[in-house]
């Protein structure tokens, strides 16, 4: 008897510790991966960006040079600006496909909609590369499209437009966003009950009145992270860009990429990269504020 | 240079699962040095993979008694950075030609002693003429091997094109053509296809002749290329008809895969491009001895001729007497323009190539 | 109408509405909701079965049946928010069967409120009034009004996640009472609500009714807040209205088996019909003969039924020595309930009834064990065929 005592008192003086122990834990790793994640690439490239170049050497004195580099030069806010136009482009695209398609497998019934959100998500089992790849067969000269369009005798020469130029980009883009713009835009439309839809009818609102005044403000959170998955994507890809691009319209990714290969100027890559963080930090706030003026369901 | 690590893509898959296996081992075992004339031991190398070739890496480690540990690196960079920061680990390294100023001012490296080196009669002369392993009169390298960089071009479609970069400014081929997606070789070519003095030494009004000719050709240019796998679908499909060839070989895979089109190589008058990868002794090296009898067998026939049949790389000895008879065709043919190669330098300044490219893919 | 829209308050409507009710009886004029052969098929299944019903005008009239019955199947037909299969909706004799939801007169309460997550108290009793494009100015006066009458003043702003179930019902009530519909659709209003808050909302239902004088139709399962509520009640089963009428009539004469089970506790016994004469009919059961009334005629000699007896019915009487309608009987047990008290007495080997007698201050004499009389009326029996149970009701 006594021992179960003692026991029972230990035990139950050990789970709290237990408990702290555990948390402990839980927040060392949270803030080691933190850190690893988080933390350190982002110091890296903080730090890299106010660097210097002397020569093949990175000089590790604040500086600015990086940056006055890009603000002399206009060709890096050009790049800027026409990758900022594509990325806003894709995201508008992908939001204004993927929304219709989110809603209507949303209204299926249960066992329909999980086969069809699947359905959705397959290209994401395709590899990035085989998809862009994909695009490649499907464009090319000889490709499927061309093929068929000269077949229908829309055209006597395959279009050469369609593959290595702002098109294809675009495509892929949208493409490869679509799956990530469509699963929060659907999550948001899904935990609209359909009894909230059937009220605002039973109130007087008609079928086009119910759409925007109850199920397009209530998935705005949906648009919003939706568009800022898209935005990013789009923005910060180079490999899309490098591989169906044409030969002029090059990609801030690109121009990142070049610094920290053949370039080696660390500092002004960097630099560029901080600026697309910025642009991106910057647009998910505003996006996502927009989002959230409306209020997410409980 | 272009992404060395995708120089050939047999390497790759082997580069990949030996790369993790051998950085495991490669920090292990000490060191035991053996005397001047006959090394033995361990012997170090940092080098791409494909370069320790089992064929003749095995035939060294019986020779020497040796046992020879290769630590792979993936870019340029990490090469360089490897050495800057480990270079105690290596006792040889394979730089290419326009990196081995930057070691050499680093003091990355030791100089090398000609006496040493008695296979270096075997090379060739257009090897012995080179001076960019030498610095301030101390030589520090020895080449290892090469390749060049002609243009690979659609015999199908264009039967007897002129040996000249030209090639690639023909507006007859509009919107049917390859460029390197690469600040430096892109400039480079287009300084020969001007017949600039120096390509690596571009003044002022040169850089702005040639950042005209670019964007003037970029009107031409259906894709820029970034590595060898798209130039081989790009050509086969017909998207490109020319372009420079990114990586040797990629004519003969083409025909041998025996598709709708035959394509060749051209060496353009105006010089080819073509890149060396060197060995040199890290100051650091914990087995010199060893090292060196490394650089002489790597001057044999054993390496040389296996190199050229496995890699279709460059030879830097004479390897005609050592190579299939199917090779030797291949060997006569370098023998011929191998005087016409425009080996790969530093560049005056590759921050001005980069900008200078970036703003022609920037468009108008 | 336009005379309605500028009518002042909900309570010169109410007083109108009531006018109508009693001009409706005088003159015969259409009901409020009147369904007609309404069935709905779901694939293979029949949730509403060749529905015939009528709702007078000012009436607060329950649909009750078990989960499942097609109640609300029946309710959502007539907002519109489902299509019949067959048969038709007349609303105030108009036939709306193919009428948007949008563009009827009725209004619903849902089970789970479905108010607008993304609207304020204020938005919502707003919504219907901004879709029927009434001048804001005009609109805040009505949704103060409702606002106060429901007793939300002052949480105007408030979201509905920040409100209590209670609250939220209540804003539900607002919102669909403040553009004045004819007829009020409530779908198991107060299901998610406590016991207590559900006798409040209950309470106020009924005041919010006689307030506003409108047409009420309300659908539950809980016995309890159909009687507290309604005029008249139809009892649904399996698709089908069994019986329809005012909460006295379904509990004592029931027309089935189901009406008289599903209301209430009642007594059953198995028995053969000995005679009849018209719906006077003497059954025997076992050991025991019953007089009792049949809610269908007369029942030819021989034929299986089903008696039932209320508990409240039975009484315990020694000195009764009568062959019919008595019942000697074992206590099984007795149960204290406050103002009563239940009794389980054992009738027949299995067969166990219940007792309910009302009790003063003074204590049972009857304990477990003993054995006791129990005597019934024979108006308190009914009797049911196996038939009653199958057949459709004529209303």
């Amino acid at each position: 008897m006594k021992t179960t005592e003692t026991e029972r008192a230990t035990r139950s003086q050990g789970s709290p510790r237990g408990d702290a122990g555990v948390r402990l834990a839980l927040n060392g790793t949270l803030l080691l991966w933190l850190v690893v994640f988080v933390v350190l690439p982002l110091g890296s490239v903080l730090a890299n960006a106010f660097w210097t170049m002397d020569g093949a050497f990175v000089v590790k004195d604040l500086s600015l040079t990086s940056f006055s580099t890009i603000l002399e030069n206009p060709v890096y806010g050009k790049v800027l600006l026409r990758t900022l136009v594509n990325a806003l482009l894709v995201a508008f695209v992908a939001v204004a496909l993927a929304y219709p398609l989110a809603y209507l497998v949303s209204r299926e019934s249960s066992r329909i909609r999980n086969r069809l959100v699947v359905l959705v998500l397959l290209p994401l089992w395709m590899g990035y590369l085989m998809r862009i790849f994909a695009w490649q067969i499907l464009l090319g000269r000889q490709g499927i499209v061309n093929s068929v369009l000269m077949w229908l005798g829309v055209t006597n020469e395959p279009i050469g437009g369609l593959l290595y130029g702002p098109v294809s980009v675009w495509i892929a883009l949208v493409q490869i966003s679509i799956p990530f713009v469509f699963v929060p835009i659907y999550l948001s439309l899904e935990r609209i009950p359909d009894g909230i839809i059937e009220s605002s009818r039973d109130l007087g609102a008609s079928p086009r009145k119910s759409f925007t005044r109850i199920v397009l403000p209530l998935s705005a959170p949906g648009i919003a992270i939706g568009f800022v998955f898209a935005f990013i994507q789009a923005f910060g890809d180079y490999v899309t860009p490098t591989l169906l691009g044409g030969s002029r319209g090059i990609l801030i990714g690109r121009v990142i990429v070049s610094q920290f290969g053949i370039a080696y100027n660390p500092p002004l890559g960097a630099a560029l990269g901080l600026i697309v963080l910025a642009v991106t930090v910057v647009s998910v706030v505003v996006v996502l504020r927009l989002g959230a003026r409306e209020a997410v369901l409980e | 240079m272009i992404h060395r690590f995708f120089r050939n893509r047999k390497l790759r898959a082997v580069a990949l699962v030996m790369a993790f296996a051998l950085v495991l081992t490669a920090c292990s075992s000490a060191t035991e040095s053996g005397s001047p004339e006959s090394p033995t031991g361990q012997l170090r190398l940092l080098a791409w993979a494909g370069y320790d070739d089992p064929s003749w890496i095995s035939e060294f480690e019986q020779q020497y008694d040796a046992e020879v540990v290769t630590t792979y690196v993936g870019s340029v960079d990490e090469m360089f950075a490897k050495v800057r920061t480990q270079g105690e680990n290596f006792d040889i390294v394979f730089p290419d030609s326009s990196s081995i100023a930057r070691y050499v001012e680093t003091g990355l490296l030791r100089p090398l002693d000609r006496s040493r080196l008695p296979n270096l009669k075997n090379m060739l002369p257009f090897w012995q003429n080179q001076n960019y392993y030498e610095v301030g009169g101390d030589m520090y390298a020895v080449p290892f091997t090469g390749g060049a960089t002609p243009i690979i071009y659609n015999a199908t479609l264009i039967p007897d094109p002129e040996a000249s970069w030209g090639l690639l400014w023909n507006k007859e081929y509009a919107g049917k053509l390859g460029m390197l997606d690469d600040s430096n070789n892109s400039v480079v070519i287009t300084a020969l296809y001007l017949g600039l003095d120096d390509p690596f030494n571009l003044s002022d009004a040169d850089f702005e002749l040639v950042k005209q000719s670019l964007v003037e050709q970029s009107a031409l240019i259906r894709k820029y290329i970034t590595g060898e796998d798209e130039e081989a679908n790009l050509l086969a499909s017909g998207e490109i008809l020319a372009a420079p060839e990114i990586e040797p070989g990629i004519a003969d895979e083409l025909n041998a895969e025996g598709g709708e089109y035959v394509f060749a190589e051209l060496f353009p008058k105006e010089g080819a491009l073509a890149w060396v990868d060197n060995m040199v002794i890290p100051d650091g090296s914990p087995n010199p001895d060893l090292a060196y009898a490394f650089l002489n067998f790597a001057l044999t026939s054993t390496v040389q001729a296996g190199l050229v049949s496995k890699y279709s790389f460059l030879p830097v000895i004479d390897v005609q007497a050592f190579v299939s008879d199917e090779t030797k065709a291949k060997v006569a043919n370098l023998a011929e323009f191998i005087d016409q190669l425009q080996l790969l330098q530093a560049p005056e300044d590759p921050e001005r190539r980069v900008q200078i490219w970036t703003e022609v893919r920037a468009g108008s | 109408m336009s005379s309605e829209h500028h009518s002042g308050s909900l309570i010169d409507n109410a007083s109108r509405s009531k006018d109508d009710q009693s001009g409706d009886s005088a003159t015969g004029q259409s009901p409020a909701i009147e369904l007609r052969g309404l069935s709905k098929k779901y694939g293979d299944l029949d949730a509403v079965r060749q529905l015939e019903l009528s709702i007078r005008s000012g009436e607060f009239f329950t649909l009750l049946g078990p989960s499942g019955c097609g109640k609300s199947t029946t309710l959502r037909m007539v907002a519109g928010l489902e299509a019949p299969t067959e048969g038709q909706v007349y609303l105030e004799g108009k036939d709306v069967t193919a009428t948007a939801p949008e563009r009827r007169s009725t209004s619903t309460v849902f089970q789970d409120y479905a108010l607008f997550p993304h609207l304020t108290v204020l938005g919502n009793v707003l919504f219907p009034l901004r879709m029927k494009r009434l001048p804001r100015s005009e609109g805040l006066d009505k949704a103060n009004k409702i606002l106060q009458l429901v007793g939300l003043a002052g949480l105007e702003d408030r979201r509905p996640e920040q409100l209590s179930g209670g609250q939220r019902q209540r804003v539900a009530l607002a919102r669909s009472l403040v553009w004045r519909p004819r007829a009020l659709l409530l779908d198991e209003p107060l299901a998610a609500l406590d016991f207590q808050l559900r006798r409040e909302m209950q309470d106020m239902l009924k005041e919010l009714q006689s307030e506003v004088g409108i047409t009420f139709m309300l659908v539950t399962h809980d016995q309890t807040e159909a009687f507290s509520l309604s005029d008249r009640i139809g009892v649904m089963n399996d698709g089908r209205l069994e019986q329809v009428g005012t909460p006295h009539e379904l509990y004592y004469q029931p027309r089935t088996l189901f009406v008289a089970t599903f209301l209430g506790n009642i007594n059953l016994i198995r028995g053969q019909v000995e005679s009849s004469d018209n719906d006077r009919v003497v059954a025997r059961c076992g050991p025991l003969r019953v007089a009792g009334r049949s809610v269908s005629g007369s029942i030819p000699p021989g034929t299986d039924v089903t008696i039932g007896i209320r508990p409240e019915s039975i009484r315990q009487n020694a000195a009764h020595t009568a062959a019919i309608n008595t019942a000697t009987c074992r206590v099984l047990s007795t149960t204290f309930l406050g103002s009563q008290e239940v009794t389980l007495l054992e009738i027949a080997p299995g067969i166990h009834w219940r007792c309910y007698e009302e009790r003063g201050r003074t204590t049972s004499n009857i304990k477990g064990g003993r054995t006791m009389t129990a005597t019934w009326d024979a108006e308190d029996a009914l009797i049911f065929t196996d038939s009653d149970d199958k057949k459709k009701l004529p209303l």
